[in-house]
């Protein structure tokens, strides 16, 4: 018995140095510091990318025109690059640049002697090339699309590329200023529709700061200074890019310097780690609703046609407590933020009461069962499904959530639902109003294809300066908050963690992470 | 014998075939679109006529008993096809299956020195702290479950102890591939032998009582025969052949388990690799994997058919 006794308080003790351990503070910081583990050196930066997500997988380096993230930032150059509004660029690849008066011109002349880092000349053909490939390619953010759809001729002569577009487009640079050049020399007879699967993503051309190392299928890349970078050399001399499924637990066991996410359960996490330095960044992260009305397929949902119905279901709701869900979230009610000086001042309240009542008054059969559809399976959205499907029980309707498995399907293929919860991240707030465009891909499916918007939405990505902007943002806000096809909850903050093994230069601001802007690499400094 | 596994042999090809089946026709059941995984929402509409070319050229078109036909004939001629994301699904295998087997192999071995021991030394020192303590033991390593289990060691072990990574297979920073593979593959194969020790520990021990407790061990002990020449001669040899059976229908047991356990290290083997293809609707590469699977699990339940019958005559014979 003795003997058990004296086992059970070994193993006690084991337990209890493990959940003490601590070589340092004795508070929640890593016993890990330093991050390497054996064999490691410190002259390393340590990316991660999240493969749980379905969108990066583990085989390949990302694409930049669908997958703008660190790494890829260092791997891939633009014309221009951002700063961290991301609404103001200043020429990268390219020297200088003019536009014409009436907004239709560009002329960009390209630097002398830029390289690629096999040692190939980076051309104006690449980026053409790269332009206009793009546009077939079957992976890539919308915003190039939309961008590029705009573009009637673009030519070169020598260093100078001239693009002419059928209407002006007020976010052409910004566009520019996100869309990697990629190597035509590399990806000339690769059929756009499989560029992004082709094996270049397994040891791509770079023209960044850093070129392609090694590729350890199922774990890491590396990458190691591109020796044709015609800029100032980073003084970082190494980056390896492990792929991991959590990006709390690499974090909790020191395993990465650099991660973003806004996930409550990240975000809390990180808090607890005292050898990480959090950098709150703004971003355009609309989480809201979708009302499935009808297709331009000719197949409606009766039940949403009436917008006094659609505008009670939101009264039921009440969208500041869903927003104490998230670590910085800001309540909106348009797609403009409150803050924004375009802003119209509407509010949608809250009133359960009124709800109830408005829901009656507007004929809507409250025998059937409202249909929720969302397709987040992180438990902050869970969590707030099951508080919204509580709100619309209490105004009396019976209510049915429905987690997809394949939300693009099930939102605008499908159909099989009245509310549809979504998320965006938004690389402007043009972005969420091109969503109305009746030609859009995908809510076309859903908002019948209306072309009401089509002329504001041409007023606005014409509006050259600040006033004709704002006019056409206020138009386009009264015109959703009359038609009430998608309600914006709120915008949700983004955090970048920064662990102190990394030593920034003054003045670095972050922009959205999923997306390139200039934080001054070339002096980040390890310690 | 020779017609015991033929027999056996033969009656895997229909199982084979049934499995198939349902494996692809209950994926297209679900309604995923391999096209929508493939081409973004905007491409779709800006590209129709490209989209349908694509979508011909594919054989999405065809009826799905022909698009089976195919996908079966491709299998059976070594063609796995591709999965969504354009590599070839052979490729895929080839890289994932020798880490999952590295993970299950390892798993294997230690679980079966570790729980026959402890097991056999439990039976033989029955109701001593061994016993008790492997009992407790073997009834946690049951009860609790694996990912429980992964994320704890995790906790523990790599998060506050620091001594090993939570994740991957290969470190980009490593220079040495033994000390390397050791850290990588202590969290994981810990977890999985944890659940297959107390299996097997259990089996062992009942198995060793039951032989300890027979005629003709007493029979030998009688006969003035060394205790250790008893329990290792006539009793651990005996008690082994059941165990060995239990061993081997215990592999398939790994290879699946080692699918919650792969993605809760980010373990790049099969099991990750199924976990992340049915997140990403994949389904080319659900198919072929969990065809894999099965397979294995059929092998191993061919060979404890065989296996049962080299030690007892009276199965060949039954059959």
């Amino acid at each position: 018995m003795k003997k058990l006794i004296a086992l059970a308080l070994a193993l006690a003790m084991v337990f209890t140095l493990a959940a003490c351990t601590n070589p340092d503070s004795g508070d929640s910081q890593n016993p890990n510091p330093s991050g390497s583990t054996p064999g490691g050196t410190s002259d390393t930066l340590r990316l991660a990318l999240s493969t749980n997500d379905g969108s990066t997988t583990d085989d390949k380096v990302p694409t930049p025109w669908y997958n703008r993230n660190m790494a890829t930032n260092l791997m891939f150059r633009s014309l221009f690059i951002a700063d961290s509004s991301l609404s103001s660029v200043s020429p990268d690849l390219a020297e200088s640049y003019t536009i014409s008066d009436d907004g239709l011109t560009y002329t960009i002349t390209l630097k002398d002697g830029l390289k690629w880092s096999d040692g190939e000349a980076l051309t104006v053909d690449d980026v053409i090339w790269s332009i206009e490939t793009a546009q077939a390619t079957a992976m890539i953010n919308a915003i190039y699309t939309s961008a590029f759809a705009k573009i009637d001729t673009i030519s070169a002569e020598g260093n100078v590329i001239t693009m002419t577009l059928t209407e002006p487009y007020s976010a052409m640079l910004d566009v520019l200023g996100q869309f990697a050049i990629l190597p035509k020399h590399c990806l000339e007879g690769v059929d756009p529709l499989n560029l992004d699967t082709n094996e270049f993503w397994q040891n791509p051309v770079t023209n960044g700061y850093f070129a392609m190392g090694e590729l350890n299928v199922g774990n890491y890349f590396t990458l190691v200074v591109n020796p044709n970078y015609e800029g100032t050399a980073p003084k970082i001399q190494k980056v390896t890019v492990s792929f991991v499924n959590d990006f709390l637990t690499a974090a909790q066991s020191s395993s990465v310097d650099y991660l973003y996410g806004n996930a409550t359960d990240l975000v809390e996490g990180m808090e607890s780690l005292t050898n990480y330095t959090s950098y709150e960044v703004e971003v355009l992260f609309y989480k809201y609703f979708i009302f499935n009305m009808a297709g331009t397929d000719g197949k409606t949902n009766e039940a949403m046609q009436n917008v006094e119905v659609r505008k009670a279901l939101i009264e039921a709701i009440d969208r500041a407590t869903l927003a104490t869900l998230y670590p910085s979230a800001t309540v909106l009610n348009s797609g403009v933020p409150n803050e924004h000086e375009a802003y119209n001042g509407f509010e949608y309240t809250f009133d359960a009461e009124k709800a109830k009542a408005d829901i009656q008054a507007s004929g809507y059969d409250m025998s059937r069962t409202l249909r929720i559809c969302y397709y987040n399976n992180d438990q902050t959205s869970v969590d707030l499904i099951n508080t919204i499907v509580y709100y619309l029980q209490q105004a009396g309707l019976t209510v049915e959530a429905t987690l997809s498995n394949d939300g693009t399907t099930d939102l605008f293929t499908t159909r099989e639902y009245d509310i549809g919860f979504k998320g965006k991240s938004s690389f402007s707030i043009d972005e969420w109003y091109t969503e109305y465009a009746s030609d859009d891909a995908l809510f076309q499916m859903i908002f019948n294809g209306d072309t009401d918007f089509d002329p504001l939405l041409a007023e606005l990505s014409s509006a050259t300066d600040t006033a004709s902007r704002n006019a056409a943002l206020e138009k386009l806000q009264a015109l959703e908050q009359e038609k009430v096809y998608k309600v914006p909850l709120f915008t949700v903050g983004n955090y970048v963690f920064m662990s102190n093994n990394v030593k920034l230069p003054a003045g670095t601001e972050f922009c959205n992470p999923l997306y390139n802007c200039d934080v001054d690499f070339a002096n980040w400094e390890l310690a | 014998m020779l017609k015991f596994i033929l027999k056996k042999l033969l009656l895997m090809i229909p199982m084979l075939i049934v499995i198939s089946f349902i494996v692809y026709f209950g994926l297209q059941l679900t309604g995923i679109d391999p096209i929508n995984s493939m081409v973004s929402p905007e491409v779709l509409s800006a590209n129709a006529d490209r989209i349908d070319e694509l979508r011909e050229e594919l054989g999405l078109n065809d009826p799905l008993i022909v698009q089976y036909g195919r996908w079966l004939g491709g299998i059976l001629t070594g063609d796995l096809g591709y999965g969504l994301d354009g590599t070839p699904i052979a490729r895929t295998i080839a890289t994932r299956l020798p880490y999952t087997l590295e993970l299950a192999g390892y798993s294997l071995i230690l679980s079966a020195i570790i729980g026959i021991g402890i097991g056999i030394i439990s039976a033989i020192r029955q109701n001593g702290v061994i016993d008790y303590v492997g009992r407790v033991l073997a009834v946690l390593g049951q009860a609790v479950p694996q990912f429980l289990v992964g994320i704890l060691m995790i906790w523990i072990f790599s998060i506050k102890l620091g001594w090993f990574p939570a994740s991957n297979r290969v470190d980009p920073m490593a220079t040495n591939a033994f000390v390397d593979a050791f850290l990588h593959l202590f969290l994981p194969v810990a977890t999985l032998t944890i659940g297959m020790v107390a299996v097997l520990m259990r089996y062992a021990r009942n198995t060793m009582l039951d032989v300890l407790n027979s005629d003709y061990i007493k029979t030998a002990r009688s006969k003035g025969i060394p205790e250790w020449k008893v329990y290792l001669k006539h009793g651990f040899r005996n008690a082994m052949k059941p165990v060995l059976v239990i061993l081997m229908f215990r592999i398939p047991t790994l290879i699946g388990g080692s699918v919650v356990i792969e993605s809760v290290f980010s373990y790049p083997g099969i099991g990750t690799t199924m976990t992340n293809a049915i997140t990403s609707n994949d389904y080319p590469v659900v198919m072929v994997t969990t065809l894999i699977i099965a397979a294995t699990m059929l092998v191993c339940s061919f060979m404890v058919d065989v296996l049962n019958a080299l030690l007892d005559p009276r199965v060949r014979l039954g059959e």
